[in-house]
């Protein structure tokens, strides 16, 4: 074959499903807490700072990273069943989402000594929360042509222009921004970016709310009007941030929150069917299950990659691509299933509430992280197709 | 079959357009989705004024008498604008009932004032069945019925399961009447929820015999889907225009491959819904016996085009297509509801395999 692109199985060791067990009943306890609701009328992850910490400190934050950064020295495949067990779950992980999956891993693959010491151990407690910005209202797919730039002045650099896309903006401690710090240069459009970290209560920052398509406040526009940050918010090499910016989006791109987005529904369209159903719906639920272990064990075969110091990009991109379309399926397939059986048990109308919020929510799964477009087009590249 | 509009027909759409430009621009639109209202007055009173209301009304009820394709012109145009106003339940379906069962009567105190704009008209019971006492007492409940809770009037369709069904009128102040809001995502439109316990009401004089039925199925069906192409188009057109402008890799979006051939895909889609759609409506009044057949068709593509459509419009303009900053998710919550009104997908395909088993 002129092309390679596998897919290493994965056996999850006997220490991963003891941990799942510990974290079910983590969970369980929060759900009768009333921390996790019981019966989920929203897809996607809710916001609760008090989780995230809660979450700290059981441990189960910056799993992988160093003891001495507040880490806990644990194994990529460990943190993948920690996550897939929080988001089946339902719990409100929005908090610390960003900083534990990708901005934590780059600062420590990137960052400075002081800065791992700084920040690390405050997201490894649930303590401190990132946002992301790369994208810019002219630069979404086309991530190199971003324009938001870092002057150097004396002491530090002088930030200008507008990132877009925000999520969670509003909310977060620090930006972990991509900014263009030396024009690009005819042979490579990706160089003169660097990657910084900025304190979003810097005076000069305007983070103004874009309401999303379900009229919720996720996103924001993120105004820097010659906002000044201190010399030691450069995170890595000057100039080099479109590698390290890189590296990070295969850490966004393949977990199963890019599989698990409307699996509630899923949960709950079984339930609502209930155990006497046509053969026809049996086929049909039985086609999404067979893709939903599919894509399980595909996301799970990228984290081993990652764990092995591979940089699975291409695989990454396929999952997403799979997955995203996957989690758009399902409320296709519950709206069809479920308008076809107006007597179904819905006294308090939760299905109604979870089906009707995964159908506003579908359209961004395929444009989030790395639209659909521009992910088959990675793929593609990973054939030899150019 | 040779089919192309007159130049009178023409002219009906050159007219919407400008009416609806004027009455209900997508700023008109937004601020509705804001507002109580239960549909866009100014509009309906323009749609009156010049004559639209009266499509399918006789002049001596007040009406211009039009007919089937020159209404499917006006719907058209009011789906590609999103507006908020119910004519293809009260200028069309209701019109289209009492001018063929109701009495003198009937006719002459509703058929007028229909067409001059003064009442609104919701109607149910497509194709649900309800329950009729012998005494005449209706119950039953429908959702989501679109104007419901506005309506000055409501149309009841009341198949017992004998070959004739009934059509009850009851006026929207009656006591026995249940209509609430039934919230929705489509903030285009305003929906009810109605529940009849024990509702007498009164009837049109004549019963809706099979041939009516398939008549009333066809012309909300057909009806539906006109408005629906009306959208499908207006979607399409923002996201072509969108890839001509969006620069991406120092390129408009749309001369790439994955983006160009997504909108021809969906210009091919939009074409075969055109050419069942106008069929559709052109065979109620030209060809009765095909017509359900077609409406039906008509409505079934006009579910999965038009969703597809909308929904990929959001895909081209990416994030901003996912905002309420862009118009983009109007076309597609609308395009979510339009799929679950005028009998559900399933019922289409339901009633289409019937046919199909009848012709075999």
């Amino acid at each position: 074959m002129s092309w390679d692109v596998r897919f290493t199985p994965i056996v999850l060791s006997e220490r991963c499903e003891t941990l799942r067990g510990e974290v079910r009943d983590f969970l369980t306890q929060q759900r009768k807490a009333g921390i996790i609701p019981e019966v989920p009328t929203r897809v996607g992850m809710d916001y609760s700072a008090d989780f995230s910490r809660s979450l700290g400190e059981r441990g189960w934050l910056g799993w992988r990273w160093p003891k001495a950064y507040g880490g806990h020295e644990g194994t990529a495949l460990e943190r993948y069943v920690i996550t897939e067990e929080l988001l089946a779950a339902g719990a409100p992980v929005r908090a610390h989402w960003v900083a534990d999956r990708q901005s934590g891993p780059v600062l420590l693959t990137f960052g400075s000594e002081a800065q791992k010491q700084n920040y690390l151990p405050r997201v490894a407690a649930g303590e401190c929360f990132f946002c992301i910005g790369l994208s810019e209202p002219d630069s979404g797919s086309d991530l190199a042509s971003l324009r938001c730039r870092a002057e150097k002045i004396d002491g530090g650099f002088r930030i200008t222009g507008t990132k877009l896309w925000t999520s969670n903006a509003h909310r977060a401690h620090y930006m972990l921004a991509l900014f263009r710090t030396a024009p690009a240069t005819p042979e490579n459009r990706r160089s003169g970016l660097s990657q910084f970290i900025v304190d979003l209560s810097t005076p000069g920052i305007e983070v103004r709310p874009v309401l999303n398509l379900a009229g919720e406040h996720d996103f924001n526009e993120v105004h820097f009007d010659g906002v000044e940050i201190p010399d030691d918010s450069l995170v890595g090499t000057l100039n080099m941030g479109w590698r390290q910016a890189s590296a990070e989006l295969a850490y966004e791109r393949s977990g199963p929150e890019r599989w698990l987005s409307t699996y509630h529904l899923l949960a709950r369209l079984v339930e609502t069917l209930g155990p006497d159903v046509s053969e026809d719906i049996r086929a049909q639920i039985g086609e999404l299950l067979v893709d939903l272990v599919t894509l399980r064990q595909m996301s799970l075969s990228v984290a081993g990659m990652l764990e092995a110091g591979q940089e699975p990009t291409v695989q990454a991109a396929v999952v997403k691509e799979i997955g995203t379309r996957f989690e758009q399926r399902i409320p296709r397939v519950a709206h069809q299933l479920l308008s076809a059986r107006s007597d179904y048990d819905d006294q308090d109308n939760t299905v109604r509430d979870l089906l009707e919020h995964a159908i506003l929510w579908s359209p961004a799964f395929t444009i989030r992280g790395g639209t659909t477009e521009i992910l088959r087009g990675i793929i593609a590249r990973g054939l030899g197709l150019r | 079959m040779q089919f192309s509009f007159t130049e009178d027909q023409e002219m009906i759409r050159q007219s919407v357009l400008e009416l609806v430009a004027r009455a209900c621009p997508i700023s008109e639109v937004r601020a509705f989705g804001q507002s109580e209202a239960a549909y866009s007055d100014r509009l309906w009173q323009d749609l009156a004024g010049a004559g639209f209301l009266g499509a399918l009304i006789p002049e001596a009820h007040g009406g211009s008498d039009l007919g089937m394709l020159e209404a499917g012109i006006v719907l058209e145009v009011l789906g590609g604008a999103l507006a908020s106003v119910p004519y293809l339940s009260t200028a069309v379906a209701a019109a289209d009932l009492i001018g063929r069962l109701g009495s003198e009567a009937q006719k002459a105190q509703w058929l007028p004032k229909i067409a001059a704009g003064q009442i609104s008209v919701a109607v149910a019971g497509w194709p649900e069945a309800a329950s009729v006492s012998d005494d005449g007492q209706i119950q039953g409940n429908w959702a989501p019925v679109v104007n419901a809770a506005g309506a000055d009037l409501l149309l009841v369709v009341l198949n017992d399961g004998g070959t004739n069904a009934q059509v009850a009128v009851l006026e929207n102040s009656n006591a026995d009447a249940m209509v609430e809001e039934f919230p929705t995502m489509d903030s285009t439109r305003r929906f009810g929820a109605l529940k009849l316990t024990g509702t007498v009401g009164e009837r049109l004089e004549k019963p809706l015999d099979p041939a009516g039925q398939a008549r009333l199925g066809a012309i909300l069906a057909a009806g539906a889907a006109g408005e629906m192409m009306g959208g499908a188009a207006c979607a399409m057109d923002m996201a072509t225009s969108y890839a001509k402008e969006r620069i991406q890799f120092g390129r408009p979006i749309g001369t790439f491959q994955a983006i160009k051939h997504m909108l021809a895909d969906q210009l091919v889609a939009l074409e075969g819904l055109r050419s069942i759609v106008w069929y559709a409506l052109w065979s109620i009044d030209h060809a009765p016996e095909e017509a359900l057949l077609a409406a039906i068709t008509a409505k079934g593509v006009a579910d999965k085009v038009v969703l597809q459509i909308a929904s990929e419009n959001i895909q081209v303009h990416g994030g901003s297509g996912f905002t309420t900053d862009i118009d983009a998710h109007l076309y597609v919550k609308r395009a979510q509801l339009d799929r679950m009104i005028w009998g559900p997908p399933s019922h289409h395909t339901d009633l289409l395999e019937q046919r199909l088993a009848e012709l075999a």
